[in-house]
């Protein structure tokens, strides 16, 4: 089209009466003329405008008859309903008090949580605890799905429970790390039992014991901590498998680590700081020899 | 009756005047797209069901607007789902569809607009809509805009590759 601005401004009606005139002269206008006034009255079907509104009248009775009822509230069974319903949810509000208060951590999220006996609990990433809200000070128990870091008062007996194993305490500090295969604690102070496998151990400060494959509790020594290395931002392993490592990664960066064709039962030791995910990536990967590529929230590790 | 008459369409008489005003506007708007004449008047229908039950909850001097988008969004729906759901399986009255065939007209002036017509009605659903909605229902680029939540920018250039089909088409059949 020779003159698109123009036409297009003529079909708009956009057009004064003096460039209209000029436009009329033109080669594009009698292309366009007929084109533009006979498309004004095509030929379309039409309707009976009287014939379609009763048609249209019958349809939106007929679409009445489906609407919701309306019931009047007085005396009708809603307030019954009603009722009932409050009823039940303020039983079950009384229930659930007396169950469990879930806290969780979600991915490089952690947790300090003060319990009514005033023990303290640290919750490291992907954690949970549950426990009884209610009289929490004497039965001191509650479960725990993933890692968590406990300070407790000595006021007697303190569970922990895992999927794995128990743990019994009195008065200490101590470390709980309870993931899908893998479970592991150390005491940093007062005594800890572990219970696991109808094997119990007794960990003193700087002990600790991590499950085997095979089901045996292997102990391992480190006098030097005071409290877990992740309560300052850092992951620390000695002899752990590299499954573990980087599903430890995964839950502090929030991201998805591939490992094809990569033997992730080797053990590794060494650690990763949970600041900065490139020099992470790095102190992971560069001991065991491996390369790795980083897309978004995807990391991918090769030989 | 110009639109803006109309303030109250949930009151039945405005509302009345407002169907009998638009309905051919509508349907002609849908049939456009679609020849099955019934399935068209469904969805108008279906359209003015929904302006009927939201009557108070848009603005009455977009009510030709409201109602041909209403109109082409239940089209595309229905469109989209390939499932033709007719509310009600009745026959269409007998007496619905009347015909604007003028008997006048010489041969040819029959003949071009035929071929406009068909030429028209092969062109993209997206170029049709806009152009018919600029020559059929004197819509401005700036109110077919707004109807087809696109920019002017688009209309105009929809309308351009329709009428450049057109004239290309029309080539040598007019009647000067």
């Amino acid at each position: 089209m020779k003159n698109e601005k123009e036409i297009l401004k003529w079909l708009n009606g956009d057009m004064s009466p003096e460039e209209l005139a000029d436009f009329s002269k033109t080669e594009d206008f009698s292309n366009y003329a007929q084109i533009a006034s006979e498309s004004e009255k095509l030929n379309y079907p039409s309707v009976d405008p009287n014939v379609a509104l009763k048609d249209f009248k019958a349809r939106v009775a007929g679409r009445k008859k489906k609407e919701t009822k309306v019931i009047s509230l007085k005396n009708s069974i809603f307030y019954k309903v009603a009722a009932s319903v409050v009823i039940l949810l303020g039983i079950s509000y009384f229930f659930y008090s007396m169950q469990k208060e879930t806290l969780t951590t979600t991915f490089g999220e952690n947790k300090t949580v003060l319990l009514a006996d005033d023990s303290r609990v640290v919750l490291n990433a992907v954690s949970s605890i549950a426990f009884k809200k209610r009289n929490f000070e004497s039965s001191r128990e509650l479960t725990l799905q993933g890692e968590a870091f406990f300070e407790v008062t000595k006021k007697g007996k303190f569970e922990v429970q895992t999927s794995l194993g128990v743990v019994n305490v009195l008065g200490t500090k101590f470390n709980v790390k309870s993931r899908e295969n893998y479970f592991e604690v150390f005491c940093y102070e007062g005594k800890v039992s572990v219970a696991i496998n109808k094997q119990t151990v007794i960990l003193t400060p700087g002990k600790g014991v991590v499950l085997q494959p095979d089901g045996r509790l292997k102990e391992v020594e480190d006098a030097s901590q005071v409290d877990p290395k992740w309560l300052h931002a850092e992951s620390v392993f000695t002899e752990v498998p590299f499954s573990e490592v980087l599903a430890e990664f995964e839950r502090q960066y929030k991201l998805t680590i591939s490992a094809k064709n990569i033997d992730v039962s080797v053990l590794y030791s060494g650690g990763f700081s949970h600041k900065n995910k490139e020099a992470a990536i790095q102190s992971i990967s560069l001991p065991l020899g491996l390369n790795y590529r980083i897309e978004n929230d995807k990391i991918e590790l090769y030989k | 009756m110009e639109e803006s008459v109309f303030d109250n369409l949930c009151e039945e008489k405005q509302f009345d005047a407002f169907y009998k005003k638009q309905v051919n506007h509508a349907f002609r708007f849908i049939v456009a797209k679609n020849k099955d004449k019934d399935e068209a008047f469904d969805v108008v229908q279906e359209a003015f069901i929904k302006i009927w039950e939201n009557c108070n909850k848009f603005d009455l001097s977009k009510a030709k607007a409201y109602l041909l988008s209403t109109a082409r969004n239940i089209f595309y729906n229905m469109k989209k789902h390939e499932k033709v759901v007719r509310a009600y399986e009745q026959a269409a009255p007998d007496d619905l569809y009347t015909s604007n065939d003028t008997p006048e007209g010489a041969l040819q002036e029959k003949e071009f607009k035929q071929k406009l017509e068909e030429t028209i009605n092969k062109l993209p659903d997206i170029q049709k809509e806009v152009f018919l909605l600029n020559r059929m229902e004197g819509k401005k680029y700036r109110e077919i805009a707004e109807l087809l939540d696109i920019s002017v920018k688009a209309v105009e250039k929809r309308m351009s590759k329709a009428l450049l089909t057109l004239r290309s088409e029309m080539e040598g059949l007019e009647n000067i």
